[in-house]
């Protein structure tokens, strides 16, 4: 089953805007992604369906990569566009509790206004600045860190990009934590009880076969 | 549910998670007569073929062809749990590895004696062998 996931690549190294790069993201599966720039950093904007999240980033950073020759992609970024219902979401208040709230027939007002489709139904506000009008006018901490899908991303960025500067010693000892890592990611995929039920019905149904 | 129940939750007490290391380490043994008895490079031990006699599930297979598929079905779990049990006398487990090393080690135990997980403890004689 899939779903569609909103994200933004940031990318460094290589200009993604020339006609020439439009065209080979087209055709390397980026045709669901928005180029643009802002303060001088590049940026793709994705919906990108995927089987998950991580799947979804994953593989738009591997199309983005082999596109364009030199570009590579420095962070992901979550969308920071949400719906009132995403808001109460993440909250935990009722969509009618943020709906006062927006108008400002609840709390003290001054909520930010929305950044996009204003007019609309369904308008969309920045997620950065909910947050932090819950954190100044409610004293409600926000839990502002990524999900942890976006932070797993974000450190096989981060780690990619610092091995390249990193002395043979400090790349052995790398080496070893990854080891360490992955027996341990292994380990915890393979004691999902999902993951064991489906070896348990493998188990039983060849035990009755 | 994804993860291992608990995972997140650190241990309340240095005796808790000493606890759960020992039965870690107990069921393991067990988990490690297993694979030695399945790949022939040791004799099955008398708690494995009091087991393996029993019917499973109101079937009965020549208990050589159960262990050998339990083997062939749990072959990587088995592995990665040795690995674990290996690298534990070296390097201390974290908690997350711990908890999810004991929660694999209790649901193989589990499926090859036919019961629910919680009464795998019980269900073994008091050592290996």
């Amino acid at each position: 089953m899939t779903e569609t996931y909103e994200f933004t690549l940031l990318v460094a190294g290589a200009d993604v805007q020339t006609d020439e790069a439009l065209n080979a993201l087209a055709e390397a599966s980026c045709d669901d992604a928005t180029v643009g720039s802002s303060g001088g950093v590049q940026h793709l904007d994705f919906d990108r369906e995927a089987s998950s999240y991580l799947a979804a980033v994953l593989s738009a950073v591997d199309d983005v990569e082999t596109a364009v020759p030199g570009v590579r992609v420095v962070r992901v970024l979550p969308d920071e566009y949400v719906t009132l219902a995403e808001i109460a979401q993440r909250t935990a208040r009722t969509r009618e509790s943020v709906r006062l709230l927006s108008i400002g027939e609840r709390g003290p007002g001054e909520f930010p206004p929305p950044a996009a489709r204003g007019a609309e139904r369904n308008k969309l506000w920045r997620w950065a600045e909910v947050a932090s009008w819950f954190a100044s006018a409610l004293g409600e901490p926000v839990h502002l860190a990524p999900p942890p899908a976006q932070r797993a991303a974000n450190a096989i960025l981060d780690l990619r990009a610092s091995t390249a500067e990193l002395g043979r010693a400090e790349l052995s000892q790398v080496r070893q934590e990854l080891g360490s890592l992955v027996r341990r990611v292994a380990l915890i995929e393979m004691a999902s009880p999902a993951s064991l039920d489906a070896k348990d019905a493998r188990w039983s149904h060849a035990d009755s076969a | 549910m994804l993860t291992p129940p608990e995972l997140n939750q650190q241990f309340s007490s240095p005796a808790e998670r000493a606890a759960a290391q020992a039965e870690l380490q107990r069921l393991g043994e067990f988990l490690r007569e297993v694979v030695a008895a399945a790949s022939g490079t040791a004799p099955v031990p008398g708690w494995l073929a009091a087991e393996l006699q029993r019917p499973l599930h109101g079937h009965s297979e020549p208990p050589g062809e159960r262990l050998a598929r339990y083997h062939t079905v749990f072959g990587d779990e088995l592995h990665a749990l040795d690995d674990v049990l290996s690298s534990e006398t070296e390097n201390r487990l974290d908690d997350d590895s711990l908890r999810a090393a004991r929660y694999l080690a209790r649901r193989l135990l589990a499926t090859l004696l036919d019961c629910p997980p919680s009464e795998v403890s019980h269900r073994l004689p008091a050592r290996p062998g």
